[in-house]
């Protein structure tokens, strides 16, 4: 496995939250969704800094969309995950899983 | 209303740090949440949190940004880097750091000091200095000044001269005339004084005036006898009156006058010359009086230039016109000049001349922070010289392994500048707190982005400044040796060049430091032991007045006095009490001219003296001793022979061959009797060259205008609170203001002399700690690594005094090079703090001397330890070392 397929975890909860958000992913609704599900603090920053940085590996594409309809309406960058981004993030995962297979982290032992 | 925007500082910050594709979309997406949160929260609650994501936004952006810039530029090497050379270095660097903890404190720590006074005294530049003043074209508004016969340059000018500069001078669109002084408005419990500005309908032309409210001064409205009118600040509208809409149109009581309020000013108006006046009234001529005269120069006046005019052209216009005019008028004009000043210069006046100095001495100490740092990184740099050779071995080119010692540095500088803006606020805070007086323009200092951009270059210098040493030294590496050596010897020459120049700069630019400081701080110590005059202790004086509407004549404004004095005496511990309208460091005096009668009119060179108004008793309250004849008596009144009593400079400069007691002068179309001589006093502060001084008795000229001075053995503020309860039964609608005692009036004037010498004797003796460390650092390192010579020099029989002796003898030879250039550096700073030295030489020997022997002394202390460690290596332990 090449090295550069390894995953963040940071870059991880993107990804998942990308294939979660399907059509609707930017950084607001990336964000949210990592704060949401995740239960950690994600930057707006750290989120498009991510994206960019998943799209320099071939696992994540963007759509500018056209502006908003309304007065001084912006246009959105929006983020789709790849098929190799996929995989990385299913191989990630994977191995997440295996790591953690048969291990016990209770509490008060 | 307008959206409420999120901070634009912060918009502004993250599109740069952003990389510059992505800068639309993520200033889009904090916008988007942020107009969300506020549909919940409040405003302010919304913008904290925008500040807070885009702090927390603002480092992996960076670092993207880093990355895509290096992207665009070169190709990757290879696929699998994720990081650029230069962001690997960072991440090195933070790891060396952390690994570091106390020596990157101490880099850290001394660029929050260098960086965060640097950016507090630049702010307050910025804001003082370099801003125009808050109002539209004010780079275009000058004040008209006028100089009078004794050579002093005044800020009023006759009123009938500045009609004539209406005519005359080309280069105003408009001339403003203007008058400022204190009224006592009645208000709710306790009277209060309010700052009133006086003006006349063309000053909203010259300062942009606007009214929110109600209307502005019209020519009806500066009629004789027409009705009273004014206008009042926003601020103080709101304050006083709870921003109440209907107050236009209704009445106010200003010193027992109703006053119709007209209109409101626009928020933060700017006032002139009182910055933040409470009221403005019309400003009324009343003809044939003393304000049309000629020869009186009281008005007030600023003017805005044509467009096209210069100030260079206003001033040779104005000053001709008054060269005509004391051509056409000899008697009342000659002597009298008029110039103009921009507006700034006025306002800012002597806080000019005191920030150039905090910057200059903030930044000598900024210099020997760098230098510290540079010190402490060059060591750090010996230590992996190995390191360095390593990666030159590996293929790291000269000009990478530099651009790792930059990048090392710049790190660390880094967090020294973003800690260091954000404290920078408190030293400002701190500045404001302890200048003398208020600072002008205090209000308007803050960060903005030319702060921003100077503290970022302080950071940058401080950083590149700081790495430039090892950074010279690591393009000379020599593999081989360095190498084989591992960092335990190598480029001892060198090292030893590098750590003289440290010594040198910081020797030098502390003994710059502390000669200045010993100058300032003389002058100060010089100033307190100069007497006043008077016998300062236990007495206490406040500010009274007794307005027209309750106290129609003169008469009856003495029996205020009267019956307000007999009611203080009343307070158990009050021995004198005593009025008069001018006490020595009390604001202005009035001068005057006088003829004596035994000479005859002299025409312009006619005694002249400060002229101040007493009651019976006034030299027993000061303690202002009555050197020849007697004090005013209570029976020297209307219906008595007019007399005066003068002091003792007045008496030496124009009866110094004769007694003046019973000399008859005309003064105030009267003939007066000089009945005493009493001691001269200091009047505005304790350097100037005492004034002469006419005293006049109340009794004879009644005025409305006192000063209340009280001696007694109470503690001022109970004797305040008593003054207060005892005045209101005679008169509850007078109010008692600028109260203070003497000794405190005297320490004011000695503010900006303590403060010019605590801030200097402070930054000096910061200079002084740093540099201690600085040097005992380089010597502590150069004796490490002569552990080996020294060794053998022991084993070979050497003492261990002549050990020690020869690592101080070292240091010390490398400190008087630096005491010499200090010596040079100190000579030229004492030429330039001689404008704010009184008595003291700005070329004092033996202060130099003194600075010198502190300094050999501190880096004798410095190097005895070190040497002491040396002296004490064991031979065989340094050789097997190796």
């Amino acid at each position: 496995m090449p090295k550069g397929n390894f995953l963040g975890e940071f870059e991880v909860l993107v990804l998942a939250a990308l294939q979660r958000l399907e059509d609707d992913a930017y950084g607001v609704t990336i964000k949210r969704e990592i704060e949401r599900r995740a239960g950690r603090p994600a930057s707006i920053g750290a989120v498009h800094a991510a994206v960019d940085r998943l799209a320099d590996k071939g696992f994540v594409i963007f759509r500018i969309s056209d502006p908003l309809p309304v007065p001084g309406g912006r246009a959105r960058k929006y983020s789709k995950i790849t098929p190799a981004g996929l995989r990385a993030l299913r191989q990630s995962t994977a191995a997440l899983a295996r790591m953690m297979d048969g291990l016990e982290l209770g509490i008060g032992r | 209303m307008s959206e409420p925007r999120p901070p634009q500082l912060a918009e502004w910050l993250v599109r740069r740090a952003a990389p510059a594709a992505d800068a639309d979309f993520v200033v889009g997406d904090l916008r988007e949440e942020f107009d969300e949160r506020l549909a919940s929260l409040d405003v302010a609650a919304a913008r904290r949190w925008y500040w807070g994501e885009v702090l927390r936004s603002l480092l992996p952006l960076a670092g993207q940004r880093l990355v895509s810039a290096q992207r665009t530029t070169t190709p990757p090497r290879d696929a699998d880097s994720m990081w650029t050379p230069l962001l690997g270095d960072a991440r090195h660097a933070l790891r060396l750091a952390a690994r570091n903890p106390f020596a990157s404190f101490a880099v850290v720590a001394t660029m929050v000091l260098g960086i965060g006074s640097t950016t507090a005294v630049f702010s307050a530049m910025n804001a003082v200095l370099l801003k125009p003043l808050p109002f539209a074209e004010s780079m275009r508004v000058v004040q008209l000044r006028a100089g009078v016969p004794d050579g002093r340059i005044i800020d009023n000018l006759a009123y009938p001269d500045l009609m004539d500069f209406r005519r005359t001078v080309p280069d105003f669109s408009d001339i403003t005339l203007y008058s400022s002084g204190d009224q006592t408005l009645q208000h709710g419990d306790d009277p209060r004084l309010v700052h009133t500005v006086q003006v006349d309908e063309t000053y909203a032309r010259v300062f942009a005036t606007r009214v929110a409210l109600g209307r502005w001064i019209t020519p009806n409205d500066r009629v004789v006898n027409g009705p009273k009118v004014a206008l009042l600040s926003h601020d103080f509208w709101t304050r006083e009156f709870g921003a109440d809409r209907t107050l236009v149109g209704r009445v106010i009581t200003l010193d027992n006058e109703t006053v119709q309020v007209i209109g409101v000013l626009a928020p933060k108006a700017y006032t002139y010359p009182v910055p933040a006046a409470e009221v403005l009234t019309p400003l009324v001529i009343t003809p044939n009086s003393p304000m049309t005269n000629r020869g009186s120069l009281w008005a007030g006046a600023s003017a805005r230039l044509k467009s096209g005019a210069t100030i260079e052209q206003a001033k040779r216009d104005i000053g001709s016109a008054a060269r005509a005019l004391a051509s056409a008028y000899p008697a009342s004009n000659t002597g009298i000049s008029a110039g103009v000043i921009p507006i700034r210069d006025a306002v800012v006046g002597s806080v000019q001349s005191m920030l150039e100095l905090l910057a200059a001495a903030v930044g000598a100490v900024l210099l020997i922070a760098c230098v510290n740092i540079a010190n402490l990184i060059l060591g750090r740099a010996q230590t992996r010289a190995r390191e360095f050779a390593v990666r030159s071995a590996l293929g790291g080119s000269p000009g990478r392994v530099r651009g790792q010692v930059f990048t090392e540095s710049l790190v660390l500088a880094m967090i020294g500048g973003v800690v260091g803006v954000a404290v920078a606020p408190v030293f400002t805070r701190a500045l404001i707190a302890v200048y003398p007086d208020a600072m002008p323009r205090a209000g308007e200092i803050g960060v903005d982005s030319r702060v921003l951009l100077v503290a970022a270059f302080a950071t940058l210098l401080a950083g590149v400044l700081s790495a430039l040493p090892t950074a010279r030294q690591t393009a000379r590496l020599d593999l081989a040796r360095d190498l084989r050596a591992g960092g335990r010897s190598g480029g001892a020459r060198r090292d030893r060049q590098m750590g003289r120049a440290l010594i040198v700069t910081q020797v030098a630019a502390s003994l710059a430091l502390l000669f200045g400081a010993g100058l300032l701080l003389q002058t100060f110590w010089r100033l307190t032991q100069v007497t006043p005059g008077f016998d300062a202790r236990n007495t206490t004086a406040f500010h009274v007045f007794a307005p027209a509407a309750r106290y129609a004549n003169g008469s009856k404004v003495n029996r205020y006095y009267d019956d307000a004095g007999d009611a203080l005496r009343t307070i158990p511990g009050v021995t004198e009490v005593a009025t008069g309208n001018m006490l020595p460091f009390v604001g202005d005096q009035f001068h005057d001219t006088y003829i004596q009668h035994e000479r005859g009119d002299q025409g312009t060179s006619n005694p002249r003296a400060a002229i101040a108004y007493i009651a019976p008793g006034y030299e027993r309250a000061l303690g202002l001793p009555v050197t020849r004849g007697r004090g005013f008596a209570i029976t020297d009144d209307s219906a008595s022979e007019p007399v005066v009593v003068i002091n003792e400079a007045l008496a030496k400069r124009y009866y110094a061959e004769t007694d003046p007691i019973g000399r008859v002068i005309d003064w105030n179309l009267k003939s007066w009797r000089i009945v005493g001589v009493v001691a001269t006093t200091h009047l505005d502060n304790l350097w100037d060259e005492p004034a002469p001084v006419l005293y006049a008795s109340t009794r004879q000229t009644p005025r409305r205008s006192r000063y209340f001075i009280v001696r007694s053995t109470v503690p001022p503020e109970r004797l305040l609170s008593a003054a207060r309860v005892v005045l209101r039964r005679v008169d509850a609608t007078i109010a008692l203001t600028d109260p203070a005692t003497m000794e405190e009036r005297i320490n004011a004037s000695l503010g900006a002399q303590r403060f010019r010498a605590a801030l200097m004797a402070t930054l000096g003796a910061l200079a002084l700690v740093l540099s201690v460390l600085g040097i005992y650092g380089v010597v502590a390192y150069a004796v490490s690594r002569r552990t080996r010579e020294i060794g053998i020099r022991m084993a070979l029989g050497e003492a261990a005094h002549h050990v020690r002796r020869s690592v101080v003898g070292d240091a010390l030879r490398v400190a008087c090079v630096g005491i010499v250039a200090g010596v040079v550096l100190a000579l030229a700073a004492g030429k330039w703090l001689a404008g704010f030295l009184i008595g003291v030489s700005p070329y004092d020997a033996r202060l130099l001397a003194a600075a010198a022997a502190l300094l050999i002394g501190v880096v004798t202390v410095a190097a005895y330890g070190p040497a002491r460690r040396a002296s004490r290596v064991d031979p065989v332990d340094a050789l097997r070392g190796e």
